[in-house]
């Protein structure tokens, strides 16, 4: 039955490896008569086992092994865990470090939305095949997106101790929380980080994008009156509400042929997308005044929510939102005691979902009576991405087939670079190959 | 222009800074931390001179920084190098090879573009090399590949001649690298060549 199948493929088209994307994996389209059949993000790096290494562990030690997942997110890893934990164990932590938190998180949105909206994808729309040919036209972009970048991982550096895999974030708050006079280092720069974010929507919005409209489920997490970092309940544009800790009785990971990540699916069957687009589309309400104002006054809901190619201006929207949040959160924040506060173990599932810089990310553990973890499952952003991601492909191929094989490839990486792909954390990577055989 | 090596002798201690070592890579993940298992394998005063940066993945602002300071090394561990390979590559020589070729990367932009951007932000050529030792195997747990573990030796030599200072701990014994400076593949190595005359950038 296989062979017969074999046979009646008429051709595949091979991207070998998929260029600006974090990670490593590959393309490979299968056409049959003209129409693309299989369309298959591959990612090929070995399996990394980190819901392996962190059983027999303590909840802190699981803080710091889950932040080695990925360079670039590190801290969506930990607050996830740290939240599954807290609720599971019933811990209470003051305002101030919640707050904190956020601010600690919206470094790390900001860092990685810099990266990927100047670093990574708008070479796209602006006609350049890298950031370093765009640089030479358009130097004051990839200035200000790296004093964005610069900034966000200052945020992250100063409250987790350091950028890349912070280490003060504890179950019941964090080992040590900066003063006053710290943030204030930190608040002279984001009313520039404001003023640059603003001036990246703007740019943004009059950017042109190809047609590719979709309608497939957006998930994300939705908090009334505020938008979500941490906190919220689980949501789809197709009427699911959860409570965070409650992902998998909606969803499910599968393996899949070919590829080292688990793919997520709704319980029938279903593909989905999460990350900024599916946020704007369920919490656009929650934004901050500054983002709600530029979202609505060039006119980028539905684009953002029908179309991959805006998620560049979902990025640039949320970019206001996380330099304007910050600078609301160092402005109200006000230490009070210990920035840790006492806590006990209690056996059973802990679990939580938060808002990655990608999208909606998953933790559940099983935590035994000693206190160690007996289980885990850790469902990152871009493994949930991945169905979606292959669906769109296979629609959007047909157009590109006819084109010379250089720009084809470089039409269908532009398109996977619209869902800013982690392959770090879904294991990682992109290689495009189109196979062809004659019947 | 191609940068070129001072071959005079350097004092060994108390020096002033000589260049910045950017050591790139995942200790947890095999072969790919062997740029920070090089760097331990120094006696201390085989770094005079030297600042080390550890980092998991480079940075374009890492580089940035480390270029107001004087001369850059970004050591790494790569993928299309046989296993225990040491090449090194200086940056004009990156930036020009890599203009052709799809480069695979599991930094945030591939290290020729990251040199390339600082270049244009500084607007200077940046001083440096990346010195890079073939990687056997990157798994997540796994230990250094025993050809990576024996080649940490040389690949620490290179990494501190290409800094400009003396590897005194290195064993005398071990082959040293060559520079790579031929268009087209990247790939070097090779027997001792001046082995007793340490080098400094000189731009």
């Amino acid at each position: 039955m296989e062979a017969i199948e074999e046979r009646a493929i008429d051709a595949t088209f091979d991207v070998e490896y998929v260029t600006r994307v974090e990670g490593e994996g590959s393309l490979r389209l299968r056409i049959r008569g003209g129409d693309v059949v299989e369309a298959r993000l591959s990612i090929f790096e070995a399996p990394r086992y980190f819901e392996r290494l962190v059983v027999g562990r303590t909840p802190d030690e699981v803080l710091d092994i889950v932040s080695r997942i990925c360079g670039i997110c590190p801290v969506a890893y930990q607050m996830t865990a740290v939240r599954a934990f807290e609720h599971a164990f019933g811990i209470e932590v003051d305002p101030s470090i919640a707050e904190l938190r956020n601010l600690f998180y919206a470094g790390e949105w900001i860092q990685s939305h810099a990266l990927h909206v100047f670093l990574l994808h708008a070479p796209d729309f602006l006609g350049y095949p890298s950031a370093l040919a765009m640089a030479a036209d358009h130097r004051e972009l990839v200035e200000r997106g790296l004093r964005l970048k610069r900034l966000g991982n200052d945020i992250m550096a100063l409250l987790g101790g350091r950028a890349i895999h912070p280490v003060s974030i504890r179950v019941g708050g964090f080992s040590r929380v900066p003063r006053r006079a710290q943030l204030a280092g930190i608040r002279a720069r984001l009313d520039e980080a404001v003023d640059d974010s603003v001036a990246t929507v703007e740019l943004v919005a009059g950017l042109t994008a190809p047609a590719f409209e979709r309608e497939r489920p957006l998930v994300a997490l939705r908090l009334p009156g505020a938008y979500p970092y941490a906190d919220g309940r689980i949501a789809s544009t197709d009427g699911l509400d959860l409570p965070p800790d409650r992902w998998d009785d909606a969803f499910s990971e599968e393996q899949h042929e070919g590829t080292n990540a688990l793919h997520a699916r709704t319980l029938d069957g279903r593909v989905y997308l999460v990350g900024p687009a599916a946020r704007i589309a369920l919490g656009g309400e929650g934004l901050h005044p500054l983002a709600a104002d530029l979202l609505a006054r060039h006119g980028l809901v539905e684009r953002i929510r029908t179309n991959p190619y805006w998620s560049i201006a979902a990025r640039a929207i949320e970019l206001v939102q996380a330099t304007a949040s910050a600078r609301d959160l160092v402005d109200g924040y006000r230490p009070r005691g210990a920035p840790l506060v006492a806590w006990q173990s209690r056996p059973g599932r802990a679990a939580w979902s938060t808002e990655a810089p990608r999208g909606l990310i998953f933790h559940r553990y099983e935590v035994d009576e000693r206190g160690l973890v007996a289980s885990a499952q850790i469902v990152p952003p871009t493994s949930q991405n991945q169905g979606a991601i292959e669906a769109d492909l296979r629609a959007f191929a047909p157009s590109v087939l006819g084109l010379a094989r250089e720009e084809a490839t470089l039409r269908l990486e532009q398109l996977i670079r619209s869902y800013d792909p982690c392959i770090s954390c879904a294991t990682h990577f992109l290689d495009l190959d189109i196979e062809e055989e004659s019947r | 222009m191609i940068a070129t090596l001072d071959r005079r002798p350097l004092s060994s201690t108390r020096r002033p800074l000589v260049a910045t070592v950017i050591a790139c890579g995942a200790p947890d993940r095999g072969d790919d931390g062997a740029a920070a298992a090089a760097i331990a394998t120094l006696d201390p005063e085989g770094l005079a001179g030297i600042r080390v940066r550890i980092v998991n993945h480079l940075r374009v602002e890492e580089l940035l920084d480390a270029a107001e300071l004087g001369p850059v090394v970004v050591a790494d561990a790569a993928v299309g190098l046989p296993a225990g390979v040491v090449a090194v590559i200086p940056f004009d020589h990156l930036v020009r090879v890599a203009r052709n070729v799809r480069v695979r990367s599991s930094h945030e932009m591939p290290v020729a573009d990251a040199v390339g951007l600082a270049e244009m932000l500084l607007r200077r050529p940046l001083a440096g090399a990346v010195v890079a030792l073939g990687a056997g195997t990157v798994a997540h747990g796994a230990p250094l590949s025993e050809p990576v573990r024996a080649a940490l030796p040389r690949f620490a030599l290179a990494i501190v001649r290409a800094a400009g200072g003396e590897a005194r701990s290195t064993p005398a014994s071990v082959p040293e690298p060559r520079t790579c400076r031929t268009a087209g593949d990247p790939v070097t190595a090779g027997p001792p060549r001046d082995r007793e005359r340490p080098a400094r950038w000189d731009r």
